[in-house]
């Protein structure tokens, strides 16, 4: 009897334990089976995080190396506002209690921000407002380690620019969301910006990243940099100079530009005022982008060295060639073309009709020249299309058809009205005649940097052969004797070294005549009897000096930077002879 | 000879006991055959619970313990990382240190402040022939083509060099006492010796 007591509750408990069981493998085969699906979805939605990971922009860095803009991280510094109350900060070792009023000074001092704007932050029943965005490292260490709970901190990518100003209208700036809005970082996008990747991974229940989790979904690529043919110690010394020339000239603006002349490389390409991109709202919108490749404007007796080379080139004139200058020359059909300064006659050669920059003798030795063949020749030049530096928003200038050119026009084309250009076009009109005829498009962007060093070169056009060597001699001959004898030119001698430029006062456009005002320029290059630099110093708008011995110091100046930082030794020979006067 | 006899001891016979048990009767009741078949399989059941417990229990200690040790490694590598991350930051506030000092502006500033001036004449010494080639003059301020203050904005320059104490614009020289040959002494000349404060190599000034 009691036997069957026991067998019979062996099989109840047994009976019982295969129910649980198989109320188990129910379960289980909802959970893994039936419903798995949801219950994995559900599980996932708590603990697995999908998360972009941002790319890194890459460095714009100079012909050195030097780092001009990097990427660093900032933070945003964030209220929970709802949370706010009295902190007790520990000082030294003592633990002491501050009012939310304090902490909000204390804020506000380490934040330059006003003390109501974070006052008023402060209050609220929000779980979030911002109190200031990309805040710097060393801010925000300090606030970090003030241990403030309510206080939070979320990191962003930033761009830095750690030499400032320098290179500032090249490098051009981004925005906040971190676009690129100017200059190289938009030019070259393609470039320094990498492709965003994303991941997931599991986080346990105190938002730990469980690290053997990590899924790569889509690899990460981060930007390459951009090096460019700039140096940037040059370029810091140029712009010093355009920034002293700015303020002593009064001018709008000054520009100045360095040319290795032999392969187009843009050394310096400096402009004052010049933006600070890490602050470009500390400028005027004008001011934040390049003049030196977006700004045409009519260039006035530069030009004279085309009109002349032109003339040489197509046998219609040489340095020696005879004419006799008046200060004002009356056109056939009544207008007259009138030189800067009032004198008698003068009998020039070619070469001194340079060396005195004489409009009215230019125009009766380089009108030798048809105007189609003037036109082709200003064209092979570079005027009106682009250099090819692939800068963004460049400027082509105006060059208009000969066939559209009034009579005026066709005149004053030879000394540089009625035409426009960039800096930059300027700058290698001279890189042509320097580089024995030969023009070259200029460089700014070395290539493009991958991370391993390969570096993917800029593609350049192919050099254009514009006057024979035999006329870029002669005409550079011309042009030494501009800085020996000329006016102005020899304020841009410099001791030792055999330069050779020209001067350049350009009346400035204003409604359907000309302003009061004027573009006064020097463009040299040195040394002359193997000429290895170009440069050219523009300033705009000069309200002090009226031609261009506004222009020269600063030509002097960077020039002679250039000579040192590439160590150009004096020259050991002397100009050739050519007569000025007949 | 004696005559005795000795009884053989006589030992009693017990009768071998009888071991009883059931024998089973070749006939069984269908009731008694399905508890023994009953009662063999709860022994392989429990034996089955047993091992099933014994696994489990093992399955779960082991688990417990390597999740544990995996706790503290992704803890310690979330500190660790942590760490890493401050030191980051650390690093890009001495880099911007070290970029800010680095600077043309502060260079150019600090330059100016030691009195130095930009001597723009480019002077070279031909070594063959021991010839000055270039306007080899001393800079000054009025001859200077160079622009020595600082004119270039940069806003975040979050160090300056600081000028050495005692240093002052302008550079005290020694100065130079023409001496005949009479009065030089062949002693060896003083030479000043220099004595590093507590063994330690000075720090730059710049920070």
């Amino acid at each position: 009897m009691q036997n069957d007591d026991i067998g019979g509750r062996q099989r109840k408990f047994n009976r019982a334990i295969l129910v649980v069981i198989g109320l188990f493998v129910f379960m289980l085969g909802n959970f893994q089976i039936v419903n798995a699906q949801h219950y994995k979805d559900e599980a996932n939605s708590y603990l697995n995080k999908t998360v972009d990971v941002k790319a890194i922009r890459g460095n714009i860095v100079d012909s050195q190396g030097n780092i001009l803009a990097s990427e660093v991280t900032t933070w945003d510094v964030n209220i929970d506002p709802v949370n706010v109350g009295p902190v007790v900060l520990t000082i030294g070792n003592q633990q002491v209690a501050f009012s939310k009023e304090q902490i909000a000074q204390k804020l506000a001092d380490m934040l330059k921000l006003p003390l109501d704007s974070v006052l008023g932050k402060m209050t609220g029943v929000g779980r979030y407002a911002n109190l200031k965005k990309n805040v710097g490292a060393s801010t925000y260490i300090a606030l970090h380690n003030l241990d403030i709970p309510w206080l939070y901190f979320d990191p962003q990518q930033s761009r830095l620019y750690s030499q400032g100003a320098v290179a500032g209208n090249l490098l051009g700036f981004v925005g906040s969301d971190g676009t690129p809005l100017a200059g190289i970082e938009r030019t070259m996008n393609a470039c320094l910006a990498g492709v965003d990747g994303k991941e997931s991974y599991v986080q346990g229940a105190d938002w730990i990243k469980i690290p053997s989790s990590i899924q790569t979904i889509t690899q990460v690529k981060n930007g390459s940099d951009v090096v460019l043919t700039i140096d940037s110690d040059l370029q810091y010394a140029a712009q010093q100079e355009v920034a002293a020339t700015v303020r002593r000239l009064k001018a709008d603006w000054a520009s100045a530009i360095v040319i290795e002349v032999k392969t187009g490389r843009i050394l310096a390409a400096a402009e004052a005022p010049s933006v600070d991109p890490n602050n470009p709202g500390g400028v005027a919108p004008q001011n934040r982008h390049s003049r030196i490749f977006q700004a045409a404007f009519e260039p006035g007796s530069i030009l004279k060295t085309v009109a002349a080379a032109t003339a040489i080139d197509v046998g219609k004139a040489s340095p020696t060639s005879h004419v006799i200058a008046p200060d004002k020359l009356r056109m056939p059909w009544g207008q007259y073309i009138n030189d800067s300064e009032i004198h008698g006659p003068w009998k020039l050669t070619l070469t001194g009709v340079l060396v005195e920059s004489s409009n009215t003798g230019i125009v009766q030795i380089a009108g030798k020249v048809d105007s189609a063949t003037r036109y082709a020749y200003m064209q092979k030049f570079g005027m009106g299309s682009k250099t090819g530096v692939n800068f963004e928003g460049e400027s082509s200038g105006v060059l208009t058809n000969y066939t559209n050119w009034d009579r005026m026009s066709n005149e004053t084309v030879m000394f540089g009205q009625a035409v426009s250009l960039t800096p930059i076009q300027t700058a290698m009109i001279y890189q042509t005649i320097a580089n024995k005829g030969v023009r070259k498009s200029p460089v700014l962007v070395d290539g493009c940097r991958d991370k391993n060093g390969n570096i993917s070169r800029t593609s350049v056009p192919d050099p254009v052969r514009v006057i024979s060597e035999s006329s870029a001699k002669q005409t550079m001959d011309m042009l030494e004797k501009v800085v020996e004898k000329g006016p102005i030119g020899k304020t841009a001698r410099i001791f030792g070294y055999r330069v050779a430029g020209k001067t350049g006062t350009a009346q400035i456009a204003e409604g359907r005549g000309y302003g009061r005002l004027h573009a006064v320029s020097f463009v040299g290059i040195a040394p002359a009897e193997d000429p290895k630099y170009v440069v050219a110093v523009t300033a705009y708008k000069s309200r002090t000096v009226s031609n261009s011995l506004g222009a020269t110091p600063g030509f002097v100046s960077v020039m002679k930077q250039v000579l040192k930082t590439h160590a150009i030794p004096p020259a050991t020979t002397k100009s050739t002879y050519i007569p000025v006067r007949w | 000879m004696s005559a005795y006899s000795v009884q053989p001891a006589i030992r009693p016979v017990v009768a071998p006991r009888r071991h009883l048990r059931a024998v089973q009767s070749p006939v069984r009741s269908a009731a008694t055959s399905r508890n023994i078949q009953s009662a063999t399989r709860n022994v392989a059941v429990r034996a089955l619970a047993r091992k099933a417990l014994v696994g489990i229990l093992g399955v779960w200690i082991t688990s417990a313990i390597v999740g544990s040790l995996c706790d503290t490694s992704i803890y310690q590598i979330s500190q660790l990382k942590h760490e890493s991350e401050a030191i980051a930051t650390q690093t890009q506030v001495l880099q911007q240190q070290v970029d800010s000092l680095r600077s043309p502006q502060n260079l150019a500033t600090s330059a100016r402040n030691l009195g130095m001036i930009v001597n723009s004449n480019p002077v070279f010494l031909k070594v063959a022939t021991a010839k000055v080639l270039g306007n080899a003059v001393p800079a000054s301020l009025s001859t200077s083509t160079s622009v020595s203050n600082n004119l270039i904005a940069n806003s975040v320059m979050i160090a300056k060099s600081k000028p050495t104490k005692g240093s002052s614009t302008h550079m005290n020289l020694p100065t130079v006492t023409k001496t005949t040959s009479s009065s030089v002494k062949s002693t060896n000349p003083s030479v000043a010796k220099v004595v590093l404060p507590s063994a330690v190599i000075p720090a730059s000034p710049t920070h």
